[in-house]
């Protein structure tokens, strides 16, 4: 649900706005008007390059998508007398199909070899515009490009055109954080691994990224052309990405006035040093670094911390401490062993199987192998409709990797995986979690950097609509599954007795309620089949009995589970079957009692008698 | 861990207050010393140049040429009685900061007139800036014709002094193929809008008069590899080299050249390439036998607009301690004040721009690059002398010389 803004924050913003409004009548100094103008400019490149920073993506082209827009307007406008408007949208499209493409082929890159694609990119488009003598008339430059119309004249107009721009852009940069969108984006930003597990498309949201920054970005470029009248190469100088990059990470990343404030005052700022001359841009780089150095996270997020301490010094309230100082005992984490949960939780999906004899998932002679390790091999196996299956074996058995294969985390070398006949192998992680397919990481794997209770409302995304449309409108269908996530994490926060944590940081959870909240991430998604990995590796016998009894009650509501685990207490006591694995190959299947006493079971585990 | 946040802290706040400090100082550093003989507030007038970035070496030498020229014209009882005092900005040879110094020198220094930007590109990017305004704006360095040709917008405030590479081609056609012989060609230049230029208006003179161009390579400024361009050249057939560059690309070309035992005669064009800083950045050797398009040649007073100012200013360029490399650029910003104090003059010591945009139009100035005055017929455009120098055994020998054509 879209954080409604404080009357404080309200009367601010309107204060704001109406004094950019009131700018050029209040402000005689042309000059003053004109950095206004750049830094809206900045503005709507630093908001734009920030979008990718909210999917995680660092990003070092977004010049070319700049000076695409402001080759397309130029050159249309000066070279076909094609009318300004038409012009300036030709320019956001012909970014936004240049970031489509550049999406394609780089999104499914990360880190490093993202940057130095974008980079290389980047520097591919400059050196077009520098030698296409042609089209783009190269280092000459494309010089008389016209007003946007005839009445532009001075500066007031372009200043309340990039006025009307930037608002426009930050309300639906606004409207898209507050959405579904935003919070997948978040998610995909904190763990892009989980996010898959739990529906969102990492592809698809970090390419919706990509055309957004871009289209808003081939605009800024449009506007850029013809309010300088004159378009060279230099608009695609490495310099300006530094700056742009700057600007986003010095404001405060992946927030979403960060960028605005870093625009603002990375465009003053050089302009009012310059009184010391040729030591201009050394004092530029020391304050950049003493910045960055005392507000790592930006200049935004320590603003508002300082807001905030101020606020408590006048009132002498303390808000709410992000963190409580301390934890509760681990052993409230659940209901005691057997002891139903204080609140039922109604678990929702398409089929509630509670049919034992109905297939859930099928498991057909799969292999995995990674070059010449056989890590698993023509195992086969069916898991069936509200049972639970525990899959055991010793260290290096295949037990993850065939959970990675079910879930087209990890790769599938042979075989077929099926879920209720339809074919899971030609899918993607987002789309197995969407069959209701959940599950948990060995390795703790939660969204660390928000809240307890945010993680939940995080894991509800891959059940909301996902149109950017419906999204910036705020149609009725978007905001009742912002309602929902939020009734869902409330929900899943009581029955898991992490209510009282709803507002720590995840990461600052003890071991045991992490692991608890894995659980609830994954629940959040309603699978009706719920893959565990290891769900009690570290936790202590308390924690332990409390997560039996939980995956019991899991069960009880209609969801079959499929578990890996070493602990064998737990294994024996909620499986109703078990399949064991040795070396990559199945070596028994069968309700706990038989695998019990299976003699290769047992050599397995203890080793041969010789 | 507390105490280095303490002492980057105390760092900090001395950073902080230096900078406040020379924030709120006075910013007279800024402008060079009027001279104190003279009473009156002093007249002001603006000046963008590349300070720092890759060509400030470029923008220090016109700006020691302005400061002689204005230190000159104070000692000479200032302008209309007032001294004049340059207020100088870095634009960076970047166009969007070029726009903003000039937005900074109309709207809170108040200047009437500008001289600047260097580059063409950034010359063409403050051109919208001065015309929004009307201020009239001095071009001492940039070549591209389209700074001058009408339709461009700010066209009619700005007064071009350094020639566009149209007219140093021109100048030179005569001599290219039928005295220096080249008949077939390679045109070796830097990637900008300089070199280009040049490659375009050198291409069509040489084959004008029959010549033909058999390569046309375009490099990056920061490139120091040319073999493979040279390599090509050699195999090409060429007999002669036409290069547009800076000193130091030139000098790097020329080392290379000498390396590959190549024969072709060089010529460099654009009037920035002194063929002292091209001697001193590789050695007299190698560029003995090389020649040179330019514009004002400081040991041939003879050539100048007034000879014996270029002898003085010979001199005092050296009495200054100002690099002797920078001798060959440092004219521009010379003959830039010299024109803008007679404007100034000639508009009856009014400052209103709009006049003093007419007035530049009846300047005539005999400087160190020829007779300074603006053609209408020709886009506001002066026509200085160009000559063709030739370096022998490490001296300059003007072998031809274009002198000011009247203009229709």
């Amino acid at each position: 649900m879209a954080q409604p803004l404080t009357r404080t924050s309200r009367y601010l913003l309107a204060g704001l706005l109406s004094a950019a409004v009131l700018l050029p009548y209040t402000v005689s100094d042309q000059f003053i008007i004109r950095l206004a103008i750049q830094s809206g400019i900045f503005i709507l490149l630093a908001s734009a390059h920030n979008i990718l920073m909210k999917v995680g993506l660092l990003s070092l082209g977004p010049v070319a998508f700049y000076g695409l827009g402001a080759y397309v307007s130029a050159i249309l406008t000066t070279r076909y007398d094609v009318p300004f408007p038409v012009a300036f949208f030709a320019a956001g499209l012909a970014a936004t199909a240049a970031g489509w493409v550049i999406g394609r082929l780089t999104l499914r890159l990360r880190t490093a070899y993202f940057v130095l694609v974008t980079l290389g990119f980047a520097e591919c488009f400059r050196l077009v515009a520098l030698n296409w003598i042609d089209m783009t008339n190269g280092p000459m430059g494309i010089t008389a490009v016209p007003p946007p119309a005839r009445w532009f004249v001075g500066y007031i107009p372009y200043f309340y055109f990039i006025l009307l721009l930037v608002v426009l852009t930050l309300f639906g940069l606004y409207r898209m954080e507050h959405s579904t969108i935003g919070r997948a984006m978040q998610a995909i930003r904190q763990n892009e691994l989980l996010a898959g597990s739990i529906g969102i498309s990492g592809f698809r949201y970090m390419l919706l990224a990509a055309l957004l920054a871009s289209f808003i970005m081939g605009l800024a470029g449009s506007f850029y052309a013809h309010f300088f009248q004159f378009l060279s190469p230099e608009i695609l100088a490495f310099d300006l990405t530094i700056a742009i990059v700057v600007m986003v990470v010095a404001g405060g990343r992946a927030t979403l006035m960060g960028p605005v404030l870093g625009a603002i005052v990375f465009t003053v700022l050089p302009e009012v040093l310059r009184v010391v001359q040729v030591w201009r841009m050394a004092i530029f780089g020391l304050l950049l670094m003493l910045m960055m150095l005392f507000m790592p996270d930006g200049i935004w997020p320590a603003l508002q911390r300082l807001g905030q301490r101020c606020f408590e010094r006048v009132t002498g309230r303390r808000t709410a401490a992000v963190v409580p100082s301390s934890f509760g005992s681990p052993s409230e984490g659940f209901a005691a062993n057997g002891s139903p949960p204080p609140v039922p939780v109604r678990v929702e999906h398409e089929v509630t199987p509670t049919d034992r004899s109905q297939t859930l998932l099928t498991v057909e002679r799969l292999c995995v192998h990674f070059g010449g390790v056989q890590a698993v091999h023509m195992v086969d196996f069916d898991v069936k409709a509200g049972e639970i299956l525990s899959i055991i074996g010793p260290n290096g058995a295949g037990k993850t990797t065939i959970l990675n294969a079910i879930t087209r985390v990890g790769p599938i070398t042979d075989g077929k995986i099926s879920h209720q006949d339809a074919l899971l192998n030609g899918l993607r992680s987002y789309e197995v979690a969407r069959c209701g397919i959940g599950r948990t990481f060995q390795n703790t794997s939660l969204f660390p950097d928000v809240s307890t209770r945010q993680n939940l409302v995080l894991a509800h995304n891959g059940l909301e609509p996902e149109s950017l449309l419906l999204n910036l409108l705020r149609s009725d269908a978007s905001v009742q599954a912002a309602k929902d996530a939020e009734v869902a994490a409330d929900r899943i926060l009581e029955r898991t007795r992490l209510l009282p944590y709803g507002a720590s940081l995840a990461r600052s959870l003890p071991y045991g309620h992490q692991r608890v909240l894995e659980l609830g991430i994954a629940l959040a998604a309603r699978p009706s089949l719920l893959l565990l990995d290891e769900p009690a590796a570290g936790l202590n016998p308390p924690e332990v009995s409390n997560l039996m009894a939980m995956i019991q009650q899991i069960r009880h509501e209609g969801v079959t589970i499929v578990l890996v685990e070493h602990d064998m207490k737990l294994v024996m006591s909620v499986s109703d079957r078990i399949v064991v694995l040795d070396h990559g190959r199945k070596i028994a299947e069968g309700r706990p009692e038989e695998v019990r006493t299976n003699q290769r079971v047992v050599e397995a585990y203890l080793g041969k008698r010789s | 861990m507390i105490q280095t946040q303490k002492l980057a802290r105390g760092l900090s706040a001395v950073v902080l207050a230096t900078l406040m400090a020379t924030c709120t100082g006075s910013p007279t550093v800024d402008r060079t010393d009027a001279s104190d003989a003279l009473d009156g507030d002093p007249i002001l007038f603006g000046v963008i140049a590349p300070l720092t970035g890759p060509v400030a070496d470029a923008g220090a030498y016109v700006v020691s040429g302005l400061t002689i020229g204005v230190g000159k014209i104070n000692a000479q009882g200032g302008v209309c009685g007032r001294p004049l005092e340059p207020i100088i900005l870095d634009g960076m040879n970047d166009p969007q900061e070029s726009a903003n110094a000039a937005e900074n020198l109309i709207t809170r220094e108040q200047v009437p007139i500008i001289m600047g930007a260097w580059g063409s590109s950034s010359t063409l990017a403050v051109m919208p800036v001065v015309a929004r305004h009307g201020i009239p704006l001095v071009v001492e360095t940039s070549s591209s014709d389209k700074i001058t040709t009408p339709g461009t917008p700010g066209f009619d405030w700005v007064h071009r002094i350094s020639p566009t590479s149209a007219m140093e081609a021109e100048a030179m056609k005569p001599y290219l193929v039928d005295e220096l012989g080249m008949q077939r060609v390679a045109i070796l230049s830097v990637n900008n809008d300089w070199g280009r230029g040049a490659g375009a208006t050198f291409r069509q003179a040489i084959e004008e008069q029959g010549g033909q161009i058999v390569r046309e390579d375009y490099i990056d400024q920061t490139v120091t590899d040319v073999l493979p361009q040279l390599t090509q050249i050699n195999g090409s057939g060429a007999d002669a080299i036409v290069m547009t560059t800076g000193a130091a690309q030139i000098a790097t070309i020329l080392k290379q050249y000498t390396e590959l035992g190549m024969d072709q005669l060089i010529l460099t064009t654009g009037g920035s390439n002194y063929p002292v800083a091209i001697m001193q950045l590789a050695s007299p050797e190698m560029v003995n036998g090389t020649y040179h398009v330019m514009f004002y040649v400081p040991t041939e007073h003879a050539l100048a607009g007034d000879p014996a100012m270029s002898e003085w200013y010979y001199d005092t360029y050296a009495e200054n301690g100002y690099p002797e490399v920078g001798l060959g650029e440092s004219y521009r910003g010379f003959d830039a004040a010299h024109v803008i104090a007679q404007a100034i003059e000639l508009n009856d010591c009014s400052l209103d721009p709009e006049s003093l945009n007419q007035a530049l139009t009846r300047v005539e100035f005999a400087g160190l690059s020829g007779l300074v005055r603006f053609s209408e017929a020709h886009g506001h455009q002066s026509r200085p002398n160009v000559y063709l120098v030739r370096v022998d055994n490490g001296e300059l020998a003007a072998v031809a010389a274009d002198p000011p054509v009247e203009q229709p």
